[in-house]
């Protein structure tokens, strides 16, 4: 069973008097534990594409499977329930919750999940620390870089043991050396947890670590260069 | 517990809009429940010095009396009064004389009515009688003392010890007339009371009008004023002593005071109702500000999976958190106010001054204690702020992640 399965998948916006073809007949998979990469100038679809694998956007046509459940007709809250259950985020911008701390940011996703919370400590504890975040558990957002409020946004993405990690820009913020960091520890986490990333990125070094780059263009893809 | 700590903490993000909006909640709070309390006080203040000074909890009239005022539809007081006096549940009674007349002074003449009573049975509880509205005199001690209206005594040009004469038509409607000496004028700042009210002896005034022995009314004063209806059931059998009589409450004996009630209490729910659309629409502004500066991160949690029925949850208890602060802040503060206030009182002499209710009220007005309504009103604005946090919910809950992720 493929993770990510892709068939004839199309996305159109209306931009004034016309209509951009986002994508345009997108047929893709990408099997368990994969550390794939979505490749591309700015407008050839990568975050759109992206957007409807996560369930965020709907596709105009085509179908959608995560981990082999058809999304295409699901509802709102369907599809907010498979996000929670076996997709995790990670956006450019960290998007953490200023209000709460760096421990309370990523027990907010097991809250949703419904786990009992005398189990959210020995959850999210051994993470924060593979993260290296332990000492800053306490910390909100503001008292934190760049590269530590994004490893949040990793734990927070990867606690609720989704199979499929979707990466936006991740490393778009970040400096050379946070961002290597940032990118060692995903791949670690998907080689040891077999968890499949799925990033959309500017930045070679995303490409150089990825073992599939997917290179899109108007909206179709492009290219789509396997590395061993 | 995680919604409620965020929604305390998301409170406090703007901290000056918060403060405004807890500000505006602890006042509203406040003034609803001071100003229902302080009402209740002025009300029951005027219930009891206009039962006191008019009817009593209940009164008992001849059938028609009411209506009609005839100076003939006096009854025999003597049989109730020994009913009465075997019921435990009756404080005070007092029998009384109304005469409709003309006193005449050796500089002239003005129409008033004269109010018989007992002095001795009436004075430490009809205010009318309260030496503090005694500006010359005082009570009178033989059956030819009166008491004026200080408005009266000026436009006859009489002082205490001069004589004047009582004229009025008797129950048979032939003229009567009775020769009286001044023995106190009050002053009550209530136009009727002053400028023609004359308080005289019961008995001289029944036997001025061929009716010794007699009564237009028999105010009775109940133990416990809430227990009128019970009481009222009870005067059947006292009242068949005397075939024709009958008792009222006080609303329906001093309908004017009723309605003044009445209206009073209309006008305490129109300034709660106005409290209330302030702190709805203060709330909602709050609510709907909050969320829509948190586009993006309600965008977020929809992205990552968190459900609808979980933004509608942390958003409401936003809501409730701001609403229960807010409410118990002005609870508080409305309670430590009225204690002091239902103790000591608060001197409104200065604006009851020239202002006429038609009753002589004492200007210390207790506030009361209205638990049952205080408990309404902090469940109201409790309710009322969740209710105005449902558009903002809606709002939240209309965000679709992929437009709030690109746009905000």
């Amino acid at each position: 069973m493929n993770a990510i399965a892709l068939s004839g998948v199309k996305k159109f916006y209306r931009e004034g008097d016309g209509i951009v073809h986002a994508v345009d007949g997108v047929d893709l998979t990408l099997a368990p534990g994969e550390f794939a990469s979505l490749a591309g100038p700015s407008g050839s679809g990568k975050t759109t594409l992206l957007n409807l694998i996560g369930g965020l956007d709907r596709p105009d046509s085509g179908t959608l499977a995560i981990d082999g459940v058809f999304t295409n007709d699901r509802s709102d809250d369907q599809l907010a329930e498979l996000r929670l259950q076996k997709i995790g985020f990670v956006f450019q911008a960290y998007n953490l919750i200023p209000v709460l701390t760096v421990f309370e940011n990523v027990q907010f996703v097991l809250q949703a999940q419904g786990v009992p919370e005398r189990e959210h400590s020995d959850r999210i504890a051994p993470i924060l620390a593979e993260l290296g975040l332990a000492e800053m558990a306490h910390r909100f957002p503001t008292q934190l870089s760049g590269g530590q409020q994004q490893r949040v946004a990793v734990a927070r993405a990867i606690v609720g043991n989704p199979t499929i990690v979707l990466a936006d820009e991740p490393t778009a913020n970040l400096d050379s050396d946070t961002a290597a960091a940032l990118l060692e520890m995903m791949r670690r986490l998907n080689r040891h947890q077999g968890i499949t990333f799925l990033f959309s990125s500017h930045d070679p070094m995303v490409f150089d670590r990825a073992s599939r780059v997917i290179k899109m263009r108007d909206g179709k893809i492009h290219e789509d260069a396997r590395r061993d | 517990m995680l919604w409620v700590k965020i929604a305390w903490r998301n409170l406090w993000r703007n901290r000056r809009r918060t403060g405004i909006q807890l500000a505006v909640i602890i006042g509203s709070m406040f003034l609803s429940v001071f100003y229902i309390n302080f009402a209740d006080g002025a009300l029951a203040t005027m219930v009891r010095a206009g039962v006191r000074s008019g009817s009593g909890d209940i009164a008992i009239y001849r059938q028609g009396y009411l209506s009609d005022r005839r100076l003939s539809d006096t009854f025999p007081a003597a049989p109730i009064l020994a009913g009465l006096a075997r019921d435990p549940d009756v404080a005070q009674v007092f029998p009384r004389v109304r005469v409709p007349g003309l006193l005449q002074s050796a500089y002239g003449s003005r129409p008033a009515e004269a109010e018989g009573l007992d002095f001795g049975r009436e004075a430490g509880t009809n205010p009318l009688l309260d030496r503090k509205y005694f500006v010359a005199g005082g009570l009178p001690h033989g059956p030819t003392g009166i008491v004026l209206g200080q408005t009266l005594a000026r436009n006859l040009k009489v002082k205490v010890k001069n004589k004047v004469v009582w004229m009025a038509q008797d129950a048979r409607g032939q003229i009567a007339s009775g020769l009286f000496r001044v023995s106190g004028i009050i002053h009550t700042d209530v136009g009727a009371v002053d400028a023609g009210m004359v308080m005289a002896p019961r008995e001289a005034m029944a036997s001025l009008i061929g009716r010794a022995g007699q009564v237009h009314e028999i105010a009775v004063l109940l133990k416990d004023p809430q227990q009128a209806s019970p009481a009222l059931a009870r005067l059947g059998p006292i009242l068949k002593a005397v075939p024709g009589t009958r008792a009222y409450p006080w609303q329906r004996a001093m309908p004017d005071l009723a309605s003044l009630i009445e209206i009073s209490a209309a006008k305490q729910k129109f300034t709660v109702f106005i409290l209330f659309v302030i702190v709805a629409i203060g709330t909602l502004n709050t609510m709907l500000m909050s969320v829509m500066e948190r586009t993006r991160e309600f965008g977020m949690m929809r992205a990552i999976g968190i459900s609808k029925r979980a933004i509608r949850q942390m958003i409401m208890a936003e809501a409730l958190v701001l609403s229960m602060v807010g409410a118990a802040g002005g609870l508080v503060l409305a309670i430590l106010v009225g204690l002091r206030t239902s103790t000591a009182g608060i001197d409104m002499s200065g604006v009851l001054k020239g202002m006429d209710v038609g009753i002589a009220v004492d200007p210390i007005i207790k506030t009361g204690w209205d638990w049952p309504v205080t408990a309404a009103l902090f469940a109201g604005t409790v309710v009322l702020c969740l209710v105005a946090s449902l558009y903002p919910v809606r709002w939240a809950l209309k965000i679709r992640p992929a437009d709030a992720m690109r746009t905000y």
